[in-house]
């Protein structure tokens, strides 16, 4: 067939439409401007009651130039140049518009205007998690809600009446659908205990739609159902956002998430839960440092306006992507992992840290199966969306009990009341907030075990009362001996078998950062055994072992 | 003979007595944190593909006719990405197909001659190698995304087979009431052709287009020349 000049005439064309649709498609971008004017912002005329204590409370300025209005003709000036103006944001003093490349060049002229910035499409969102296990309320799912909360120790909350009270949580998801009459928040709707609502997605008054994501979310908070606390913040008060938006273009949530947290400081809000994570789709893993999302930087603004944000880890554990999202990655984010309730350590879809600047993450963690209030009724439902509101819950009867902590004072205490503390990983981070540090009821732990060291290797071996063994005889010792320890064996002989509880340890290089971390069910009672010359030194062993954590140094 | 048996074993439980844990969980973390520089919207990728298409359009000539939908192909391959830019890749595409191009049974038919059959086909192996450059319409983190690829490719044929059947009336020598033939090593056909080909797609799914430049039936044989455009779906690039 020969070969007609329209073919490369059609083959040339479609190269330059599409070489030059960069230029015409529409970008989503954040404009910065270079400074405000002062219009003599009133702040106690701007700013909810509680939003004016938490700033008295937390030493921050009430008449912070990052809360003063943008500026209107700079603002006017923008949308002349542009398609939409989208949201205007005081906190970064700017807008974020949708308009072409030509479009921005425009804007970029404008003196006014510090910076113009691309923003990423997300996609994601929600840790996708919804899958209803049993509605029943059986055996299973009572026992299920119990341990949930019994896991932080709740009884000392209960004994000392601490439930929440006068802490407001304002709550980010895709939507809570049916909240509005479900009975597991009539005991929140009877004291008016919703403070705001908005659905930034429909911009009106009304988040009760769509997903019911936030309404399990919400249960795991504050939820109680004839007296049966789903989370432990039964009387905190609450502010709901809609950000989410599923199934349709994901930009926008980015936005939303960040107007909606100017609106929950505006309205006074004590703590942020947002279950949310962004990754492979908007972002590569050397992105998760903390500094380059929009939603984490909004993130950190939030915490530095004093509001502790709680954020879910992430379900990417198993997945490529395999560590923690955004906005889980800034260093002033709660990150929480989750827990199995079976196992009692890391559920295998939990994201992992540390984050790209080796930074560690997540900070606690909590159950990462929970017993919901759902669309449906009572149910179960997986993902780190549900560990981030029990630690809410839980840092809101924190918050109670101590009304005297900040933000960050209160977010280093909850990293501080792990069980595990001082020994962490990257996939437990502390381990689970307890609410003995909150009552000052923290007893000193029984050593567990002891570092026995040589010329050549240290190893770590289990005292006999710790060594419950149970069934056969165990597997043959190493080749260590000991005349202590034959003695004690002697007097106590151990039973033998598989140990009950699960043994950590990691291994901290001199920069601070885990080299190495593990979990093992012990079968011995000489764990293991390290030998000198492999590890530089400054290199750090620490291990925890029901309750007891101690370090080696390696010199 | 039992003392080396009863060794063999030995030495066979002896690392066991080393492992009295089991591990839960063990991360090492400096493999978890090393600098990615292979993935979907890394700077190197490769993954492998699927296709199956339809042959569309009508064949060349007044003598040769194909059936639409039941004239087909498939292929597997490997294809080979180099990130250039965020919107803008280059790449290599290797792959094995199969087309089959099911002739009409029309009166006028003299492709490769005028016997009439039940069922007649022509089945193309080839072995294609294809450049591509590619367009991508939006930022994003290490996924494929949407994109456009348009590239040209060579293949090589390399097991043709003019393919058969007919119902007999009446047994045949053989005493067979169907007579199934498959003709090799053709004399007229162009084993090497040479074409442009055009994806749309976004994540492991995507469109093509693929048309045939050269001729696959030799041009003196008169007899025509098989429609030359194809076009279906691919699944490629899932992790």
């Amino acid at each position: 067939m020969k070969i007609h000049p329209r073919h490369f005439l059609t083959l040339f064309g479609l190269f330059l439409v599409f070489s030059t649709m960069e230029a015409v498609a529409q970008e989503k971008a954040l404009v910065r401007f270079t400074e405000k004017a002062d219009t003599g912002f009133d702040p106690h005329a701007y700013f909810d009651a509680k939003a004016i204590a938490r700033r008295v409370k937390h030493n921050l300025p009430l008449n912070d130039v990052s809360d003063w209005p943008v500026t209107e003709h700079y603002v006017a000036a923008v949308q002349q140049r542009v398609d939409t103006i989208t949201v205007v944001t005081r906190w970064l003093n700017g807008v974020v518009v949708r308009a072409s490349s030509n479009q921005l060049e425009a804007v970029k002229q404008l003196p006014f205007v510090k910076s113009v910035e691309l923003l990423m499409p997300m996609q994601g969102g929600i840790t996708r998690d919804s899958i209803p296990l049993d509605t029943a309320q059986g055996l299973w799912w009572r026992t299920l809600r119990q341990d949930q909360l019994a896991a932080f120790g709740d009884s000392l909350f209960q004994q000392a009446n601490i439930t929440g009270k006068g802490v407001r949580v304002a709550v980010f998801d895709a939507g809570f659908n049916r909240a509005n009459y479900h009975p597991a928040f009539q005991h929140i709707r009877d004291r008016n205990g919703i403070i705001k609502a908005w659905d930034f997605r429909k911009n009106d008054d009304f988040p009760y739609r769509s997903s019911s994501h936030g309404t399990m979310v919400l249960s795991n908070i504050g939820g109680s159902v004839a007296g049966v606390q789903l989370g432990l913040a039964v009387d905190a008060e609450f502010l709901l956002a809609r950000t989410e938006v599923v199934m349709m273009e994901k930009l926008r949530e980015q936005e939303y998430w960040l107007a909606a947290a100017e609106w929950a400081d505006k309205h006074g809000a004590d703590i942020i839960n947002s279950s949310l994570g962004y990754t492979v789709h908007n972002f590569f893993k050397r992105e998760m440092d903390g500094k380059t999302a929009l939603i984490t930087r909004a993130a950190t603004i939030a915490a530095h306006k004093g509001i502790l944000v709680v954020n879910s880890a992430g379900n990417e554990g198993s997945d490529r992507w395999h560590i923690i999202g955004a906005p889980a990655d800034a260093d002033s984010v709660l990150a929480v992992g989750g827990i199995s309730p079976w196992s009692g350590y890391h559920s295998g879809f939990s994201s992992y840290g540390p984050t790209a600047d080796k930074r560690m993450k997540p900070n606690v963690a909590a159950f990462g199966t929970a017993a919901v209030a759902g669309i449906n009724g009572l149910s179960t439902s997986s993902g780190t969306s549900f560990s981030s509101p029990l630690v809410a819950g839980f840092a809101a009867c924190a918050l109670q009990a101590q009304p005297q902590l900040t933000n960050m004072d209160l977010f280093h205490a909850l990293e501080k009341s792990g069980n595990m503390y001082p020994y962490f990983d990257y996939a437990h981070g502390y381990g689970i907030p307890q609410a003995a540090y909150f009552t000052n009821q923290v007893g000193m732990p029984d050593t567990t075990f002891d570092f026995v060291e040589d010329r050549f290797a240290i190893s770590v071996l289990l005292r006999p009362k710790w060594a419950e063994l149970k069934g056969d005889t165990a597997i043959a010792e190493d080749s260590y001996e000991d005349e202590k320890w034959e003695e004690e064996e002697a007097q106590n002989p151990m039973n033998s078998g598989a140990l009950s509880l699960e043994f950590y340890y990691h291994l901290q290089n001199p920069n601070g950062v885990l080299d190495k971390y593990a979990v093992l069910s012990v079968r011995q009672r000489n764990i293991f055994q390290l030998r000198k010359l492999n590890y530089a030194p400054g290199t750090v062993l620490r291990v925890y072992y029901r309750g007891f954590t101690a370090k080696y140094v390696f010199e | 003979m039992k003392r080396q048996g009863l060794i063999f074993c030995l030495v066979l439980l002896v690392p066991m007595a080393v492992f009295g844990q089991e591990v839960l969980l063990e991360e090492n973390v400096a493999a978890d944190t090393v600098p990615e520089n292979y993935g979907p919207n890394e700077r190197h990728y490769v993954h492998v593909y699927y296709q199956i298409g339809a042959v569309v359009g009508s064949a060349e000539g007044d003598s040769l006719e194909v059936m639409p939908g039941l004239s087909y192909e498939m292929a597997f391959g490997l294809r080979y990405k180099l990130r250039v830019t965020s919107w803008y890749a280059l790449g290599l595409d290797l792959n094995v197909r199969n087309t089959r191009y099911r002739i009409t049974q029309a009166r006028n038919k003299n492709f490769p001659n005028t016997d009439q059959h039940k069922r007649e086909a022509l089945v193309d192996n080839t072995v294609a190698l294809g450049v591509y450059q590619r367009f991508n319409f939006e930022k994003r983190g290490n996924v494929i995304g949407t994109y456009l690829d348009m590239g040209a490719y060579g293949s090589y044929g390399f097991a043709a087979r003019h393919r058969y059947v007919n119902k007999l009336e009446q047994p045949n020598a053989d005493g067979a009431k169907v007579s199934r033939v498959v003709n090799r090593n053709l004399d007229y056909l162009n084993a090497a052709n040479y074409g442009v080909k055009a994806r749309f797609g976004s994540g492991i799914v995507a469109l093509y287009g693929a048309y045939r430049l050269s001729n696959l039936i030799q041009e003196n044989r008169g007899f025509g020349e098989v429609p030359r455009m194809t076009i279906g779906l691919e699944i490629g690039g899932i992790q």
